[in-house]
């Protein structure tokens, strides 16, 4: 016998034998007597928000929305309460904007260095699909848009031309062309499919009977068409011929459509011959090889979106040439269907994405949270590439990530969201999107002193039938100025905590959050210009709350205090029946049938 | 559950104590002239093994400076660590595992006052400890289930209580069953008693979904402070030093 470790046993059992049990008559437990429970909600991270609107700002969305995620990190990707298929929060009172919140696990790394890449595939019945690739760099709540765009009512940006044809069993019967109609910079696409042509869906079947075409030409001198381009053009990845990852890239197409053939509800995939397609191209276009306007003998390259993987692939190059009218063209055979361009793209390669330092004395990093939306701009043709919103606070420092390549410049704007900004606030000088570092100082130009400092602090208590547990809530506050469609981020709440200096004394506002099922619109709010007192009552449960509007001696920031609310038990079973915080051992709580409370 | 002690600790003083042992038979062998001996080490006259709740093992050396008082010099180790307690604190669905370490070595110095021809004894003093904390850890113990996902119990986040008593020195009471000094060569006793220990400062320091139960530092602390009066139940193996 080991007489140490029988020892050892023995002190060990005594002595604990005596402190677990004897000490005071209590045991651990007793240590943990009269504590209260503090749970957050955000059990997975939420770092990225997106809203999904139509491409015609302010018309109601569709009910059948549905959500596919690809790319590289799909498997990172869930709601926020941990489900794989991701669902759009609709909400009756504000139909034309949906809400995707995403969820992220605690346990997943990711920085600017190493983002966490995926794709979005977003569908509805009549819509196109939009494709959209994201990065998320950091833990920090962002919220990006993603437009549908109807197929019966395209934007004037996008041509939509439709075609129905027979498919004999042996092929086409003759020679075909389907064209787009000339857009206002004189560019149009045309497609020849040869007599005896044979259509196949995606495994290969043959396939006959009426034809159904959609064919789309997008306008690449708007930056609403280029947004509305599945794919996007700036990518975290590219591929090759070979299918080699060409890594960051920006592209900059001279042309792009999206061909869709339907025969029933069958897809058309490939050919057995070719199509042809060439495009119209206006030579006051610059190429993005030469540095020149396009002319006759640039080589352009050709790339399709693949939608498998979400890249897009180059396919081979194509020269431009004249055709008997003297216009520049380009034609290049295509074997499959789904979206392509021509033209080019650069990417970072190996260097580092560039860095944007700000200065800013104005706006602390621990001042209310306001976001400016700011779009980034292609120096070269004035194109813009992509907008997004920050906060400019001092200190921070902003990486290009997916942009690549290209000379640009950034403006600020004055309003909150992608439909409601006006004054332009500043312009940064021209930089290079790949290894520069640029500074800013935005110190007295972002009219910062004119919005009121809202301070808050929420946190509800369940009653002693729920442990006292003491829910802190983790989430993003949405607004918009009163009239507009989009939303923006107001400031997040963190452990219910949270400030926000985006709103203006006697100005209107809807409120939004939306959480995953936790949904709740307020719309028409006007910022007191006064001390007042408000009274919330909640639709579902048995709740009321007088909020106290104080302004501080000043008039410019107010404190929302509120750390004792008695959350009704309704709510509190929801979420306990969400997270299985439950009073006792019995209880069958957890793994996931509610959800923390609808249309409160 | 488990239990782990520092064993490098433990083996210091066990070499501690042979040598002990060793040098005190050596020198009496040598048989040196009593004149010569420090005062000091003439007047101890047991030294001790002990094993109980103020040292998972002690040492200490014994001495009578008259037939009623003596005195008392011991080293005591105590670092104890229990991983895997678990429990759902008689309140949730869930259970949690819990470690804790405990340590509170230390050195004391107690005088006695022999009753009953030593035979039972009563004891005062005071130890000053080389640590005195304990830590405990809480997190969940099984993975947790959210639609979808198999959360593991860090990702839900854990809590880590440290509560520090702030006096390293902590005052003792208590009798003892058995005398000071062997009659013989080797005589088994028997102490209880007990440490006042100063008040506790506790800081939490916790994470992801229950990151905010900081808040609950003040209670435990009030809980932790009804446990000030640390009790001492210790056997102590003595050997007479001729």
């Amino acid at each position: 016998m080991n007489i140490s470790f029988t020892f050892r046993a023995l002190a060990i059992i005594f002595v604990f034998g005596l402190v677990l049990n004897t000490q005071s008559c209590s045991k651990l437990e007793d240590l943990a007597s009269g504590t209260t429970v503090y749970i957050e909600t955000d059990v997975l991270l939420n770092p990225l928000t997106i809203q999904i609107v139509d491409a015609h700002l302010g018309i109601p969305l569709p009910a059948d929305i549905s959500v596919e995620v690809v790319g590289k990190d799909k498997d990172k990707i869930f709601s926020i309460m941990g489900e794989r298929t991701l669902f759009v929060d609709t909400n009756r009172d504000d139909e034309v904007a949906a809400i995707l919140p995403i969820g992220v696990r605690r346990i997943e790394n990711f920085s600017v260095d190493n983002p966490l890449e995926f794709t979005l595939k977003i569908k509805a019945e009549g819509y196109m699909e939009a494709i959209e690739s994201f990065s998320i760099v950091s833990e920090r709540n962002k919220m990006k848009t993603v437009r549908l765009l109807n197929l019966a009512n395209p934007v004037q940006s996008i041509s939509k031309e439709t075609s129905d044809f027979l498919a004999p069993v042996g092929g086409l019967s003759a020679d075909l062309q389907i064209s787009s109609s000339m857009n206002e910079e004189e560019e149009m696409v045309t497609i020849d499919m040869e007599e005896g042509t044979e259509l196949y869906d995606i495994e290969g079947n043959k396939l006959s009977g009426d034809v159904h075409v959609d064919l789309i030409h997008y306008d690449i001198h708007s930056g609403e068409a280029l947004q509305l381009l599945p794919g996007g053009t700036s990518v975290a990845n590219a591929r090759d011929k070979q299918g080699n990852s060409l890594g960051n890239m920006t592209f900059r197409p001279m042309g792009a459509i999206s061909l869709d053939m339907y025969v029933g509800d069958k897809e058309v995939s490939a050919f057995s011959e070719p199509i042809e397609v060439t495009f119209y191209i206006n030579g006051d276009m610059k190429n993005v090889e030469t540095g020149q306007n396009v002319k006759e003998g640039d080589l352009l390259e050709i790339y399709s979106f693949n939608e498998l993987i979400a890249e897009w692939q180059m396919e081979g190059e194509v020269n431009v040439s004249k055709d008997a009218a003297g216009n520049l063209v380009a034609s290049y055979l295509q074997p499959h269907l789904s979206t392509w361009f021509i033209g080019g793209g650069r990417g970072c390669g190996r260097a580092p994405a560039t860095k944007i330092f700000v200065t800013n004395t104005d706006v602390p990093e621990d001042s209310g949270e306001r976001f400016y939306l700011t779009a980034l701009y292609d120096a070269d043709t004035d194109e813009l590439v992509s907008t997004e919103s920050f906060r400019f606070f001092d200190g921070e420092e902003i990486r290009l990530v997916r942009t690549s390549a290209f000379s640009a410049y950034f403006k600020i704007f004055e309003g909150a969201t992608e439909d409601c900004f006006d004054q332009e606030l500043f312009t940064s000088a021209v930089f290079e999107t790949c290894d520069d570092e640029v500074y800013i100082d935005l110190t007295g130009l972002l009219n910062a002193a004119d919005f009121v400092q809202i301070n808050v602090e929420v946190r509800g208590s369940c009653s002693t039938d729920f442990n006292e547990l003491v829910i802190s809530p983790t989430l993003p506050i949405l607004y918009r100025p009163d009239g507009c469609d989009t939303w923006n981020t107001l400031g997040v709440l963190l452990s219910g905590k949270g400030n926000t200096k985006a709103l203006q004394k006697g100005e209107m506002y809807d409120f939004r959050i939306s959480y995953r099922g936790l949904e709740r619109c307020l719309l028409g709010l006007e910022v007191p210009a006064s001390n007042t007192t408000i009274e919330i009552n909640s639709p579902v449960y048995d709740f009321q709350e007088t909020i106290e509007v104080v302004y501080d001696a000043d008039g410019k920031s107010i404190d929302f205090i509120y750390t004792d609310i008695d959350v009704p038990d309704l709510a509190c079973q929801e979420y306990v029946d969400t997270f299985g915080v439950d009073s006792d051992s019995d209880s069958n709580g957890g793994t996931g049938g509610g959800r923390p409370g609808d249309d409160d | 559950m488990n239990f782990g002690i520092t064993t490098p600790i433990l083996k210091v003083i066990t070499l501690i104590f042979v040598l002990l042992f060793v040098s005190l038979n050596t020198i009496d062998a040598q048989e040196i002239e009593a004149s010569s001996y420090p005062k000091v080490v003439k007047a101890v006259k047991s030294i001790a093994l002990n094993a109980g709740t103020k040292g998972i093992l002690g040492v200490d050396l014994g001495m009578n400076l008259n037939p009623s008082f003596g005195l008392r010099v011991g080293i005591n180790y105590f670092d104890l660590s229990v991983n895997g307690y678990e429990t759902n604190l008689n309140r949730f669905a869930y259970y949690a595992d819990i470690d804790l370490t405990l340590k509170q070595s230390n050195i004391e110095l107690l005088a006695e006052y022999a009753i009953n021809d030593g035979k039972f004894r009563v004891v005062t003093g005071f130890a000053f400890f080389f640590n005195n904390t304990l830590r405990g850890k809480v997190q969940l113990r099984d993975h947790f289930t959210l639609n979808d996902v198999d959360l593991t119990p860090e990702e839900i986040g854990y809590f880590q209580l440290t509560a520090d008593f702030s006096s390293r020195i902590s005052p003792y009471f208590g009798i003892a069953f058995g005398k000071l000094i062997p009659s013989n060569q080797i005589n088994l006793s028997f102490d209880l008693g007990t440490y006042y220990k100063s008040k506790p400062l506790v800081e939490i320091d916790a994470t992801n979904v229950i990151r905010n139960n900081d808040l609950n530092e003040d209670v435990i602390e009030r809980n932790i402070t009804q446990y000030r009066w640390w009790p001492v139940l210790s056997l102590r193996l003595a050997y007479k030093i001729n």
